[in-house]
């Protein structure tokens, strides 16, 4: 029996701590995402009045600069096609939904890492108790 | 200089693979004729691990570079054809050296691999250090974790694969060699391409959009055009 758990160590152990900060990353990289999509909400808030397109207005907000970006392009690009009167705030909520999206389908991966993180330490685990079984039947 | 060259010559790969394939085939036969059963029964399961990458190919869509795939297999017949012809006994230790290095080539690869595809699937970026890091770690665990069960079974399945302290320490300095070499080829790979070229090297085309990457390849294709 111990001679297993020495075994189950040395192999869970590692794989464990590999796997745990993976999973600690993909989390930290979702609430970062959140964190982004918080920020986009608050500064599309402020600038509600505001319909004017220009660097400056995304510029100094706390803005990650993809997002930034991203609402300046579709901004721009609303105002170019002229159909709606309040370009920014429509892009903001456009950008907002992307991010929403995304973080949604990495929540959903990470959902799916874990499940197949668990099922792998389960396999490992019923893999040594057969080990375990077999070795006691021989004695 | 990569280990994984993705301008591999595939067709000479892909003919070395099969030769190897053929010999482990031919090995399970001679297996079959002996009328050893359960020697025929791992070989058979040895068979199915070096083809367990192209199932990952078929289901996931991941791209495993031929090279990889001999190794694999490689480190399977090794093993196979050392406990058949007493290779292990008859050129003992280096044969058992021999067979450690691939081995250990093939998980360290696996590792950087399956890495690679927990990034592209869920985009995480991962800095260099954390995989050479892993990689090294975790072959190192599945180094000891084989000596482990040369011990064990040993003790309790009457074999006689571990000898003694000494060929097992230098059994782990082999495998700590191995996986160093692939951890600083794979930084070296990490540090010279961006996700996209990653991606591009491992995921095939037509499943791209299981990794959500369809967009990004697409406008990356359009760049190029």
């Amino acid at each position: 029996m111990d001679s297993i758990l020495v075994g189950a160590a040395i192999i869970l152990i590692p794989l464990g701590l590999f796997l745990f900060i993976m999973a600690r990353d993909l989390r930290s990289e979702e609430k970062s995402l959140m964190q982004r999509v918080v920020q986009l909400q608050r500064t599309c808030g402020l600038m509600k009045s505001e319909t004017e397109v220009s660097s400056s207005i995304t510029d100094g907000m706390g803005l990650d600069e993809g997002d930034a970006n991203l609402v300046r392009n579709i901004a721009a690009a609303l105002k170019a096609e002229n159909m709606i009167a309040d370009d920014l705030a429509s892009a903001f909520n456009k950008v907002i939904r992307i991010r929403n999206n995304e973080r949604a389908t990495l929540r959903r991966k990470i959902k799916k890492f874990k499940m197949y993180s668990i099922i792998t330490v389960i396999m490992i685990c019923i893999l040594l108790g057969l080990l375990l079984f077999v070795s006691a039947s021989r004695h | 200089m990569y280990f994984i060259d993705f301008r591999e010559n595939v067709g000479g790969l892909r003919l070395c693979y099969c030769a190897l394939f053929l010999i482990y085939v031919s090995y399970l036969l001679y297996d079959l004729f002996l009328g050893d059963i359960k020697r025929a029964l791992w070989t058979m399961l040895a068979i199915l691990l070096a083809l367990l990458p192209f199932l990952f190919e078929g289901y996931f869509g991941m791209y495993f570079p031929w090279k990889i795939k001999i190794m694999i297999i490689l480190s399977m017949l090794l093993h196979t054809a050392g406990e058949i012809h007493k290779w292990y006994y008859i050129y003992a230790p280096f044969y058992d050296k021999l067979s450690h290095i691939a081995s250990s080539l093939a998980i360290s690869y696996l590792i950087f691999l399956f890495i690679i595809f927990v990034t592209l699937y869920t985009e995480l970026k991962w800095e260099g250090y954390k995989v050479i890091f892993f990689i090294i770690f975790l072959t190192m665990a599945f180094g000891f974790f084989w000596e482990w069960w040369e011990l064990f079974s040993d003790q309790h399945f009457g074999s006689s694969f571990f000898w003694d302290m000494p060929d097992g320490v230098s059994d782990i300095i082999v495998d700590f060699l191995a996986a160093s070499y692939v951890a600083l080829s794979a930084n070296d790979y990490l540090k010279n391409k961006s996700w996209k070229d990653v991606s591009r090297d491992f995921v095939r085309k037509d499943i791209e959009k299981f990794y959500g990457l369809k967009d990004q390849l697409a406008e990356d294709q359009a760049g190029h055009e």
